[in-house]
């Protein structure tokens, strides 16, 4: 059977180094201290930032936000803490239904920077969020791990009820790889929405039902980080890098095994296999086998474009987990612990230690960008027009005639610009390309596995701390008969659990306004409606990488 | 500029690879194995990759679809062949004599082109077919990256595509009367992206952000919606490309010497290169009253001046926003355009000897 206890044996096997810049600030924290969380600082205030935690239901056209907005959680004075369970007023795990088309709903943890009122209806307000709150919220986490940082507290003490850790936490969910285009395929069923995944090879005649089926032999463990914030890259100008409160990053291990026809109540095959702790011998060190499926791939998240969100492709880097003969797609590994190098601010999963100049997803083809020149092309014609009608000596009106031939078309372009700023939410795909650098260095701190040390480099001395992460496990495989535990605290470790929050669809920090002057960005999500998750985008990069050129050349298949 | 919107490989699905999800709906083909792979074997009848339409798909302004292909059916060529088709909007084939012709639906609703000389392409052998129209009046075509044939006459923009989308290796309309047969291997399809072309304007070291965040806030409180301003934006660059055309008309030589003025003004501007930029636009000029009449340069300047009637700010506004982004480091100056024109058309009048 697969069981709860296989998952977790699982889970352990093949947890990740997460190996952070040594500038770091923000580290994986519990979700459930940040839901925990209840500021003191008052909503009425005048200077108010409208802390929370708090679930805030607004449209998405709304420019401001308030109390009527806050459909449960803690307002200060008004409202409770929420609680971690699906019970109204105040339980996470309620359904919060809301059409995603005109609405969001997000967690508003450290509230916004410029929420008070100014008094001139034009200027714009809900545009930034409070990182340096939300630091100061978790820094007994960041100093335990970056001792550069002081031990320090937001001065309004918040107030908790849970225990605080001092441990990274990482959530793993155990699902079949097989289940995510068959939810994209409900999706669009239901919707009539655009397909995320692309249909299996068809019939004319049947072309509606042919769910891509390239995964159904394997098992996706999804090790997920909730980060308080996400910041700029600390070494170089980088102001168009978007911050953002509430940062889901994700890193997939696909395994592959042999599903049998045993089914659970969803559809998903049982998969036969044993996870064997292997002693250390004369042979080599201790290491776990898992008997009956084969660890393939794996998937990094790669942060977030400006503008991006779960309904929209997810950034990650795909590669073979173990030896493949293609040297440019190595994967440093201990036993079978996969290093996973965390850029300074943004959180992106490196597969080595690298400083990224990124200049965005376009990809412009030179070939027809006369087009981008008949613009000038038109401004010439124009002046000519105004030249022919008028001809020398100037007169006003020509000069006036010469002056607009030149700027119309430039102004053609600003209304362009102007209207991704007049749309509620930042468009992911014509967004300005974000300039910029990330970097992840040796040195920093570093989350390890259970049982593992922190590595290091030779000639480099780790300024960081290395702390073991507290593992979660989710298992989605409705085999074992023992319920999931919902409860926190827990009542033991290395349990299966399904938390109260886990399908929590709104944005793990504050939204923020569409607006030029801004550096921020809205907060991201652990999954939205559809369950479009990291795991769930990691798994489209995979059939991306699965589909690309280069396996032509190296042969790599699924 | 252009951005890729489709990118597919025929290996093991019609995964979209330019990120657009464009994914091909892949039916009755088969993966085709070596010497042939990566690609999918078509066998005439019902075998297709279809897109759905979407966002990315719409507005295409100017096109390039290349596809490489392996024709191969089972006697002589004596039909139609379809490579890509975009639903009432641009088509690649090989026709009956094997020629390859690439077409759009034009401005007067005509499915216009060029065609290649007849037998270029041979049964049994790997090429690669491409399309490309400008938006304005250009449609040229190649094989093999070579050029073999061009229509001088074809009036853009490209057209969104229609309620049945991309097909590739087949008509978009369900008969399977031009479904290719042999080998598809690889597909791309370009679109032009205005915004990419304002972006790429961009100075990071000169932005005047406050300046744009006040012009989208009076946008905002007076009520204009994003799509309204981008239909706006859209209209200024449909009266561009028609002043373009107008210059150009059908003739090659005219074409071909706007375009390359253009390209020559816009790379002063973007090097901010205040002679370059006068000397091309003086150039262009020139070119517009050499080839249009009054009447014709009356209609344009009228068709301007309701444009301008109708912007979503105030002039003076959008002008101050030029200057915000620092779009006004080379400019119009009127006089030296004048004389800039003036000298080259006494030099037009001298012989190369009195140079």
């Amino acid at each position: 059977m697969f069981s709860n206890d296989t998952m977790v044996a699982l889970g352990k096997a093949f947890a990740p180094f997460l190996l952070f810049d040594p500038s770091e600030r923000f580290f994986p924290v519990a979700a459930e201290e940040v839901l925990d969380h209840e500021s003191t600082e008052p909503w009425p205030d005048a200077t108010t930032h409208e802390r929370g935690t708090a679930v805030l239901n607004v449209a998405r056209a709304a420019t401001v936000f308030s109390d009527a907005d806050v459909v449960a959680g803690a307002h200060t004075p008004a409202g409770h803490r929420l609680t971690l369970d699906a019970n109204p007023p105040n339980g996470i795990g309620q359904p919060f239904g809301f059409d995603p088309s005109v609405r969001d709903v997000f967690l508003d943890v450290g509230g916004w920077e410029d929420a008070p009122d100014p008094g001139d209806p034009l200027a714009p307000r809900f545009t930034q969020g409070s990182a340096a709150y939300d630091d100061l919220l978790f820094r007994t986490l960041s100093h335990q791990l970056n001792p550069a940082l002081p031990i320090d507290s937001p001065a309004r003490t918040p107030s908790f009820t849970l225990p605080r850790s001092n441990q990274p936490t990482v959530y793993v969910e155990c699902e079949w790889a097989g289940m995510y285009p068959r939810q994209d395929h409900d999706r669009v069923t239901r919707t009539g929405d655009h397909p995320d995944f692309p249909p299996a090879i068809g019939t004319s005649q049947h072309s509606a039902d042919t769910v891509l089926t390239d995964l159904d032999t394997n098992i996706a463990l999804t090790y997920y980080m909730l980060y308080p914030a996400m910041e700029p890259s600390p070494l170089v100008n980088n102001d168009d890098s978007r911050r953002r409160e509430g940062q889901w990053e994700a890193i997939t291990v696909y395994l592959r095994g042999r599903p049998s026809d045993h089914r659970d109540e969803q559809g998903r095959p049982e998969f036969s296999l044993e996870v064997v702790e292997v002693p250390p011998s004369e042979a080599g060190p201790g290491h776990t086998e898992v008997v009956g499926a084969e660890a393939r791939f794996i998937a990094y998240s790669r942060g977030y474009d400006h503008g991006a969100d779960s309904d929209s492709p997810l950034k990650a880097e795909v590669r073979p987990l173990f030896n493949v003969g293609n040297s440019d797609l190595a994967v440093s590994t201990f036993s079978n612990h996969a290093l996973a190098y965390v850029t300074g601010g943004t959180h992106k999963n490196l597969f080595s230690t690298a400083a990224i100049i990124h200049t965005g997803d376009s990809q412009p083809n030179t070939t027809l960008n006369p087009l981008g020149g008949a613009l000038m092309g038109a401004a010439g014609t124009a002046a000519g027009v105004c030249l022919g009608l008028a001809p020398p000596p100037l007169t006003p009106a020509c000069i006036v005639c010469l002056i607009i031939a030149a700027v119309v078309f430039l102004i053609g372009l600003i209304l362009f610009l102007l209207s991704l700023f007049l749309r509620d939410d930042p468009p992911v795909d014509e967004a300005p390309d974000p300039a910029g650098a990330d970097v992840a260095r040796d040195g920093g701190a570093a989350a390890l596995p259970p049982g593992q040390a922190q590595p290091h480099r030779p000639g480099v001395p780790p300024s960081g701390n290395g702390a073991g992460m507290i593992l979660r496990f989710i298992n989605r495989f409705g085999f074992d008969p023992t319920p999931p535990v919902a409860a926190y605290p827990l009542p033991r470790p290395d349990v299966a659990e399904l938390p109260s929050w886990w399908g929590f669809v709104g944005r793990w920090g504050v939204r923020t306004q569409n607006r030029p002057a801004t550096s921020w960005d809205s907060g991201t999500r652990r999954t939205d409606a559809f369950g479009r998750s990291r795991g769930y985008w990691n798994t489209y990069r995979l059939i991306e990488f699965l589909n690309a050129p280069g396996r032509v050349t190296d042969g790599i298949t699924a | 500029m252009n951005r890729l919107v489709v990118h597919h490989l025929y290996a093991r699905s019609a995964f979209d690879l330019s990120n657009n999800r464009n994914h091909g709906a892949a039916m009755d083909v088969t993966p085709a194995a070596p010497p042939y792979a990566p690609s999918f074997q078509f066998n005439g009848g019902a075998s297709q990759v279809r897109v759905a339409s979407s966002p990315t798909l719409e507005n295409i302004g100017a096109v390039r679809a290349v596809v490489t292909f392996n024709l191969d059916p089972p006697g002589p060529i004596t039909r139609r062949y379809n490579l890509m088709e975009g639903h009432l909007s641009f088509a690649l084939f090989v026709g009956p004599n094997g020629s390859v012709t690439g077409t759009i639906l034009d401005r007067d609703g005509n499915w216009l082109g060029a065609t290649s000389a007849a037998g270029l392409v041979q049964p049994g052998r790997w090429y690669t077919g491409e399309i490309q129209h400008d938006g304005i009046n250009q449609a040229l075509i190649f094989l093999d990256g070579a050029p073999i044939g061009a229509n001088y006459s074809v009036r853009g923009p490209v057209r969104s595509l229609g309620p049945h989308g991309l097909a590739i290796g087949h008509w978009p309309e369900a008969p399977a009367t031009y479904t290719f047969a042999g080998h598809l291997r690889e597909a791309w399809l370009y679109a032009y992206d205005p915004f990419k072309d304002a972006n790429g304007l961009l100075d990071p070291c000169c932005r005047d952000r406050e300046a744009l965040d006040q012009a989208a806030a009076r946008l905002r409180a007076q009520g204009a919606t994003a799509d309204q301003v981008e239909q706006k934006a859209r209209d200024i660059l449909a009266f561009g490309y028609d002043l373009v055309a107008a210059v150009r008309g059908d003739d090659e030589g005219a074409t071909k010497q706007q375009e390359a003025l253009a390209q020559v003004a816009w790379a002063a501007f973007t090097q901010k290169d205040q002679a370059g930029y006068t000397l091309a636009l003086a150039q262009l000029a020139m070119l517009t009253q050499s080839r249009l009449g009054l009447a014709d340069m009356a209609a344009l300047r009228d068709r301007q001046a309701d444009l301008l009637k109708s912007l979503p700010l105030p002039w003076d506004e959008l002008t101050k926003l030029v200057s915000a982004l620092c779009w006004d480091k080379v400019g119009m100056q009127p006089q030296q355009l004048v004389d800039v024109a003036e000298h080259l058309t006494r030099l037009q009048g001298k012989g190369p000897d009195d140079v």
